[in-house]
């Protein structure tokens, strides 16, 4: 039943299900698809003999339904529940320590304070000047969940002595500004400790999280590595410039930056 | 007493000064005749110690901080200042008296006024003369030189300016050495002349010498000159109010007589001398 | 000594010359400032255009610490050729005046007449540096306030306001050393050329032949960094990220030593020199 496969046939092949095993269907397409199909809204009037047909169709797909929810329910349930823990949080404040590790910028450890309501953007404030990075600071994974989306389980990987459960998840709306997205979870812990996030406008980065104890929802550590590309300087502005190292700057197409954020002074209103 | 002597010195364009021996003695007027390029201005720079001479010796006896006062050329004066800051800054610069009683004696002395406030761009060109040679004679000097004081003058700034200098002699026993290439400042105020042409010392002597030596012509004036039956011996070119005579020096004073017999009213008798006299002629001395 | 100092400071306050340098400087400060209301952010967007798609800036990069560090450029060029013509005037001036003559008739020492140029236009220098910088204090932070400041020197520095006063104000400081050094070197050019305007010109044309040096390396590397115009651009060195103090304290002695060996040759030419 190829027509069920939405996406293409790597997707398929990662599925690891019983009753993929069959030349079935993937069991979280089926849950992300049906999320706001009841089976009434699904099946046409059809007329007397294809009626005999169309119950044995009905019937076969509630089963389905019922199993596929069995299994979607198991697959899904670290992410989900990661994200009931993401959304008891209705708003913080905490202060933050910006440090940038960009090649060819050097700027000296920043502080600010970032305020988060439930829904809105994060809210940064500071007195001196601060470069935030765009992508990186949304914990509450409202991105990701903004459009639907199907998840591929990819296993376990051990990092740093830990071992994580690694979940790929595509958007399947091309509205959505995520193309594919890796989080690597803390099943136990119900948190994510890193993600990849690639994105269809503003490049890749992936970010690292540390958590101070074993029950926090919100990192103490969290580290922002993206893709940067060659800096263009107008060389003629700001002052002579002595040695531009040219041989330097042209190995530096495009290289990782990173920012590393420490949180600290978490003030938390949950629901 | 200054004394120079043998003084030479070459440039690239060629020899300046060659051989050239002067004398400068306190209270006396001496003058430089020369035309332009004669080698005046190097001597004076040689007096003033501005310059070197190539070989020579120049003795001078004084032991004042500053024994030669001097105008080259012309007075350097700083144009946005005015007169009085002028001489408070020479005056300054050299550790002379700089308090405002002595600067406004120097002005005095010079006849400038006192109570002129604008800057020295703003002077006439003989106030100019008088602030340079007041600026000249800061910190004393025995000896003043100066380098064609009369130029750019009107009669009437050169009368004033011989008055002064003339003055100064007298009063301050200064010994001062002018130049000019004009015959007829030079021989109303000076005691000693110096001839010069081309770098060498030509001719030389008191004024009288020179005048009686040299003149042969002079101008008389006189309302009916044209009258005179005597004159007519002496080659005469008439003008409007006199005429212009051939006559030695030494026979113009019987001529004079003669012309006042004739009932002839001679206004004025002065010496006709030329530089190229002076220069062809020397002195047989 | 004191009394030729004091004439010299005479001459420079009485001439409208000196006033005139003064404005020019204060003109150029002026125009700095109208460029950088209207155009300084536009100009600073296209400076951090490649950070964008990372980034998004919280506070102003375009406050009085910038305003300072355009105005400090401004001694690459503009401000020591004013100087270099102001301080050469020094002398200039008393040659086609007579004045020269008209001292050297005086009981004075001719070194310490060209002594007294030398020290004068030093201070002359400095008077002028510590004008500039006053008054673009004052006025920079009342109309732009504090902040961050953003150099590009090899890579993009940021520093925090407090330290960017701190590295602006010895910049200045630096930077009046090197200016010391054109002014010496004006005044050992107008002994050599006496008339005002070719002394202008060769004046313009050291500055000129300076600030192309220290870009070009003819040198062995080692004594490169002892060639005079390498050290021009130390006040510059004052804003990479980790600050070489030792070198720049080095480079500003050799600078002070230049100046000192340009003072002495003219002092020496100036003694030989027949006047007039």
């Amino acid at each position: 039943m190829k027509g069920w496969f939405l996406i293409g046939q790597s997707v398929a092949a990662s599925c690891d299900s019983p009753l993929e095993r069959g030349g079935g269907v993937c069991p979280s397409i089926v849950q992300a698809t049906f999320a706001k199909h009841t089976p009434a809204n699904a099946l046409p009037y059809a007329p007397p003999l294809k009626r005999g047909l169309g119950t044995a169709l009905f019937v076969l797909f509630i089963a389905l339904l019922t199993t596929s929810s069995l299994y979607a329910q198991k697959v899904d349930a670290d992410l989900l529940h990661i994200k009931q823990r993401m959304d008891s949080v209705a708003k913080f404040t905490a202060t933050v320590t910006l440090d940038l590790d960009v090649p060819f910028i050097q700027m000296p450890t920043k502080k600010a304070q970032v305020s988060y309501t439930k829904g809105k953007r994060m809210q940064f404030t500071s007195k001196d000047f601060v470069m935030l990075p765009k992508r990186g600071l949304d914990f509450s994974l409202s991105e990701i969940f903004k459009y639907p989306f199907i998840t591929v389980d990819r296993g376990t990987e051990k990092h740093n002595g830990k071992t994580l459960k690694v979940l790929n998840v595509i958007p399947t709306d091309a509205k959505s500004d995520l193309v594919l997205v890796t989080l690597y979870m803390d099943a136990k812990a119900a948190r994510i400790m890193e993600s990849e996030i690639n994105t269809r406008k503003d490049g890749s980065y992936s970010l690292l999280m540390q958590y101070a104890a074993a029950k926090d929802i919100l990192p103490d550590y969290v580290e922002a590595s993206f893709a940067i590309e060659r800096l263009k300087i107008p060389f003629n502005f700001m002052g002579k410039d002595t040695k531009i190292d040219r041989k330097k700057m042209r190995g530096m197409d495009t290289k990782t930056g990173k920012i590393k954020m420490k949180m600290s002074d978490y003030k938390i209103a949950l629901i | 007493m200054l004394t120079a002597t043998h003084l030479s010195k070459s440039y690239t364009s060629g020899k300046a000064l060659d051989d050239v021996s002067i004398q400068m003695l306190p209270g006396q007027i001496s003058g430089l005749l020369g035309r332009n390029g004669a080698g005046k201005t190097t001597l004076f720079r040689i007096l003033c110690g501005l310059i070197k001479p190539d070989s020579g010796e120049l003795s001078i006896a004084s032991h004042r901080n500053k024994p030669v006062g001097g105008i080259i050329e012309r007075p350097g004066l700083y144009p946005y200042l005015n007169a009085y800051d002028n001489i408070k800054l020479f005056a300054g610069i050299q550790g002379a008296p700089a308090d405002r009683e002595s600067i406004n004696q120097s002005l005095i002395k010079v006849g400038l006024p006192t109570d002129r406030k604008d800057p020295v761009r703003n002077f006439s060109l003989g106030m100019k003369q008088r602030l340079g040679i007041a600026i000249a004679l800061l910190n004393n000097p025995e000896y003043l030189v100066l380098d064609e004081p009369f130029s750019g003058l009107d009669p009437i700034g050169v009368t004033a300016l011989i008055n002064l200098i003339a003055d100064l002699a007298v009063k301050g026993n200064i010994a001062i050495l002018l130049s000019s290439h004009l015959m007829g400042e030079l021989t109303k105020c000076c005691n000693y002349l110096y001839v010069m042409d081309k770098g060498r010392l030509v001719n030389q002597g008191t004024t009288a010498q020179l005048i009686n030596h040299h003149i042969h012509n002079f101008n008389i004036t006189a309302a009916n000159i044209g009258s005179s039956v005597v004159l007519k011996n002496y080659q005469p070119v008439m003008g409007i109010n006199g005429a212009s005579i051939v006559c030695n020096a030494d026979e113009i004073s019987a001529l004079l007589k003669q012309l006042l017999a004739e009932g002839i009213q001679v206004t004025s008798c002065t010496p006709e001398l030329s530089l190229e006299q002076l220069v062809n002629a020397p002195l047989q001395s | 000594m004191k009394q030729l100092l004091y004439a010299e400071l005479l001459k420079i306050v009485k001439q409208s010359k000196t006033y005139y340098a003064l404005a020019a400087i204060a003109v150029i400060e002026l125009l700095i400032f109208i460029t950088a209301y209207y155009q300084g952010s536009t100009i600073l967007d296209l400076l951090l255009n490649t950070l964008r798609q990372n980034f998004y800036f919280e506070g102003s990069l375009l406050n009085g610490n910038l305003i300072m560090y355009i105005v400090l450029n401004s001694l690459w060029f503009n401000v020591p050729l004013i100087l270099m013509i102001v301080t050469s005037g020094l002398l200039t001036d008393e040659h086609k005046d007579g004045t020269l003559q008209t001292v050297m008739l005086q009981a004075v020492k001719k070194w310490k007449f060209i002594l007294a140029k030398y020290i004068m236009a030093a201070l002359f220098t400095l008077l002028v540096i510590a004008f500039m910088a006053l008054t673009t204090f004052a006025l920079a932070y009342a109309i732009f306030g504090t902040g961050d400041l953003v150099v590009y020197i090899g890579t993009l520095n940021f520093f925090e306001a407090k330290e960017a006063f701190n590295r602006i104000c010895w910049a200045f400081a630096s930077g009046s050393i090197a200016m010391v050094f054109y002014s010496t070197v004006s005044i050992t050019l107008a002994i050599f050329i006496k008339e005002a305007s070719k002394t202008w010109i060769a004046s313009a044309l050291f500055l000129i032949i300076t600030n192309l040096l220290l870009k070009a390396d003819f040198l062995p590397a080692a004594l490169n960094s002892f060639f005079f115009p390498k050290l021009i651009d130390t006040w510059q060195q004052l804003f990479n990220y980790k600050v070489d103090w030792p070198q720049v304290g080095i480079n500003n002695c050799m600078l002070l030593l230049y100046s000192v060996a340009f003072a002495g040759l003219g002092m020496f030419i100036f003694q030989k020199k027949d006047i007039g």
